[in-house]
């Protein structure tokens, strides 16, 4: 389990205070899969160096297990950051060292013995799928596979906590999902996974929950189930956002109505239809299977003719959540 | 026997001092080429280590290793710094002339230098590559040793290449003033006497030294190179 308190880092930049991180707090409990995200500028990187202490943050708290790594200095600091395993955007891996010097690093400069070195990476390569590559230096492996290497040079501590970093934002799609199913299949009971991305697929395919951090502070978090049901989360709007589509304003109210589980497969919009006794047209939408539960997200034009008041109070009714468009911040694009 | 009557290998000078003089020569570039990597390696290491940002950054001390010790060493001309240190060549090793005495202050022109280098090497290393070796829990020494060195190898392979073939420029000119060696040899019989026949001979002899340096340092470049 990590727990981070009020974590603050500011710095100056050329007679600028920057506010870089401004309050954070959040927790991870051991076995789930927890995602950050958000745009550049956001303050992920400095969230993740402030993890990690490779800054030092301003105030606040880094606490795994118990384990206060703010305060910790010099040797305790160091054994305290092989609780945390980290994988770099671009694996950062030692491009000197073979694939399973790579993989022994953490344990070399613990002068953990050479025997149980080895067992411990051939171990982790197998893990990783990369059995065969021990001996290969890392210029001759795809950007996937050394992103694998990286994972399991982040698991040879054994740590309590694996923060991934952009994991996969310098991979294609298809490499993106292999590398993606290899950290689900990474979860462990004692783990406690982070992910720092700008990318909602990430976040749609292997977080249990989300927090959404903007200028340094994290505007929204919880259960991915749970901040997608909010009609006007911005995060529901980022995970389950309304693509694009014409100006309709003059053609009608347009009210947005969010359902999930059992509901989404219901009729709902044809029954309120009949029960306002208009025709009602769906302009568009999005419907996504996150964490076990299938969201629809619709945008719905409702005739002149009839109150859009009674439209919304219907689908309530129905057990959806819904909203004149209007009233909703922002008008569907990403978070 | 091959006849050389007639050839320039019928000169004496070329028969029986041009070996010796190799020899000097070689001892001067050995002697001095070792003291620079060992001394300037570490210190380039330092001044790297040193600069705002880096790992053990500290203004003060970087000003001191790079702007006096390494820029003002580096601004004497060699021939200058080499008359300047026969006071403290003296004192180390006992004598001013012969080729000893020539490496020390070989050794001291060619280690700010090659720290230089050194620290240009380190600094196309990743930035990525030491917070993974930090956040690994590295030590400061671990870091240096277990990555920032051995993943700028290649390029300070280079740089070292590039020191010895300095040197051995730097050796002719130790020559002239006691240091004995290939440029003693060009100097007191290609230059004094006229013998333009030792004149070329220890050219070939130079640019062939220098080549086989190059050739060897870029084959164990290439070799330790895994990018």
């Amino acid at each position: 389990m990590i727990t981070v308190t009020d974590l603050t880092k500011v710095y100056s930049q050329g007679g600028r205070t920057v506010h870089a991180l401004d309050g954070v707090s959040l927790t991870v409990p051991s076995g789930s899969i927890h995602g950050i995200i958000g745009h550049s500028g956001a303050g992920k990187s400095t969230l993740v160096r402030c993890l990690t202490m490779l800054d030092k943050p301003t105030s606040g708290t880094v606490t795994i297990n118990g384990v206060d790594l703010t305060a910790a200095r010099a040797d305790a600091l160091r054994s305290a950051r092989r609780r945390i395993g980290l994988v770099f955007q671009q694996a950062n891996l030692f491009d000197s060292r073979t694939i399973a010097q790579n993989v022994g690093y953490p344990l070399e400069i613990v002068k953990a013995d050479a025997a149980r070195r080895k067992a411990k990476v051939d171990e982790l390569l197998g893990r990783v799928g990369l059995a065969d590559a021990s001996n290969a230096y890392p210029a001759q492996l795809s950007g996937g596979m050394r992103q694998r290497v990286g994972i399991a040079r982040a698991l040879a501590t054994d740590p309590d906590v694996l923060l991934f970093d952009e994991p996969t934002s310098a991979l294609d799609p298809r490499t993106t999902d292999e590398v993606l199913d290899l950290i689900v299949s990474l979860r462990t009971p004692e783990l406690a996974v982070l992910v720092i991305t700008h990318e909602m697929h990430v976040v749609k395919r292997i977080c249990d929950s989300v927090s959404l951090l903007e200028g340094g502070r994290i505007i929204e978090s919880g259960p991915l189930t749970e901040v997608v049901s909010r009609l006007d989360g911005r995060l529901s709007q980022a995970l389950l956002g309304i693509p694009p589509h014409a100006d309709l304003r003059g053609a009608g109210t347009l009210v947005d109505v969010l359902s999930s589980g059992p509901e989404t497969l219901q009729p709902i919009v044809a029954h309120v239809s009949q029960v306002v006794g208009a025709e009602i047209a769906i302009v568009a939408g999005s419907v996504e299977h996150l964490a076990g539960t299938t969201f629809s997200h619709l945008r719905l034009l409702i005739p002149e003719s009839v109150e859009a008041g009674r439209v919304i109070d219907e689908l309530r009714r129905l057990g959806a959540d819904a909203a004149l468009t209007d009233s909703l911040n922002g008008t569907g694009e990403a978070a | 026997m091959i006849p050389l009557e007639g050839t320039w290998f019928a000169n004496p000078a070329i028969q029986k001092a041009m070996w010796p003089a190799l020899l000097e020569t070689l001892q001067m570039v050995g002697i001095s080429g070792l003291a620079t990597l060992i001394l300037g390696l570490p210190l380039g290491v330092w001044l790297f280590i040193t600069r705002p940002g880096a790992m053990s950054a500290n203004r003060t001390l970087n000003f001191v290793l790079s702007a006096i010790v390494v820029n003002i060493t580096r601004s004497f001309p060699y021939a200058i710094l080499m008359i300047a240190l026969m006071p403290l060549t003296v004192v180390l090793v006992g004598t001013k002339i012969g080729p000893i005495a020539a490496s020390v202050s070989l050794a001291i022109a060619a280690i700010p230098f090659f720290a230089r280098l050194v620290e240009t090497s380190l600094r196309d290393v990743h930035v990525g590559k030491l917070d993974a070796a930090h956040a690994m829990g590295s030590t400061k020494l671990q870091s240096i040793t277990k990555v920032l060195i051995p993943e700028s190898l290649p390029a300070l392979v280079a740089s070292f290449t590039t020191t010895v073939v300095t040197l051995i420029g730097y050796s002719a000119m130790a020559g002239l003033i006691g240091g004995g060696g290939l440029g003693r040899l060009a100097y007191n019989y290609g230059f004094q006497r006229y013998q333009t026949d030792v004149m070329i001979m220890t050219v070939v002899l130079l640019i062939l030294l220098v080549q086989v340096i190059q050739w060897v340092g870029d084959a164990v470049s290439k070799a330790i190179d895994h990018r």
